[in-house]
């Protein structure tokens, strides 16, 4: 299994900050999985594993937590 | 040590203090004050404040870093609120020292761009009438998709 966490405007969308599911080899596999979260799949949209920098077609392991964040305005 | 992030309002006073009793030379001090802007959702009455805390944090400690070899003397500290931070309270904080004026400048302006493109925080408009839109970099508010993601079964 995988922890996914979303952040800002993508938890809103995903109505959760975080959820579980079955294990897939990318980030990008994971978004695949499901057609309603194709429309997440975006250069803009970072991908983090393990609190890492990562990206969209990097491997994953089982327990991994990803994480998908939205551009960010900080200041 | 002091972290980059706090829920706690920043005392830039303490913080520009600690700072300057290193007998640092030159010292720049830069803050975000949040503003009670005029937006097509009405007034802003503060801002709500959510990162990524590993990342951020984590981020914040390389870029003070990069100061430290970059230009040599010089120090930099940062703190960035959390939560919700009413208009009137300063959202952030970046101090840069340095023996030399020119390069606390540059140094200053390179944290200052580093943190902005690095460090994941986003932040929401708090709107007088409970109402929330997260911001985007030009301040456009993103509207709420009517696709709610399915979620997978856990």
């Amino acid at each position: 299994m995988l922890t996914l966490r979303f952040f800002a405007q993508l938890a809103d969308r995903a109505q959760t900050s975080e959820c579980a599911c079955p294990w897939a080899p990318t980030a990008r596999r994971v978004l695949e999985a499901k057609s309603l979260w194709l429309g997440l799949i975006s250069p803009g949209v970072k991908v983090a594993v393990n609190n890492r920098w990562s990206d969209w077609d990097s491997p994953l392991t089982d327990g991994d937590i990803v994480d998908f964040m939205p551009p960010w305005s900080l200041l | 040590m002091t972290f980059f992030l706090t829920s706690s309002p920043i005392d830039v006073d303490a913080v520009e203090g600690d700072i300057r009793a290193t007998d640092p030379g030159a010292v720049i001090s830069f803050q975000v004050v949040v503003r009670p802007d005029r937006t097509p959702r009405g007034e802003v009455t503060g801002l709500f404040y959510d990162p990524h805390r590993e990342l951020a944090e984590a981020e914040w400690a390389l870029i003070a870093s990069e100061i430290a070899e970059r230009w040599p003397g010089a120090k930099a500290v940062a703190q960035h609120g959390v939560g919700v931070v009413p208009v009137g309270q300063t959202s952030f904080l970046l101090i840069v020292s340095c023996p030399s004026g020119s390069d606390a400048f540059q140094a200053c302006q390179y944290a200052l761009d580093q943190v902005k493109s690095r460090v994941p925080i986003w932040k929401k408009d708090l709107y007088a009438d409970g109402s929330s839109a997260w911001c985007t970099e030009h301040r456009e508010t993103l509207l709420i998709s009517d696709s709610v993601m399915t979620l997978p079964p856990s």
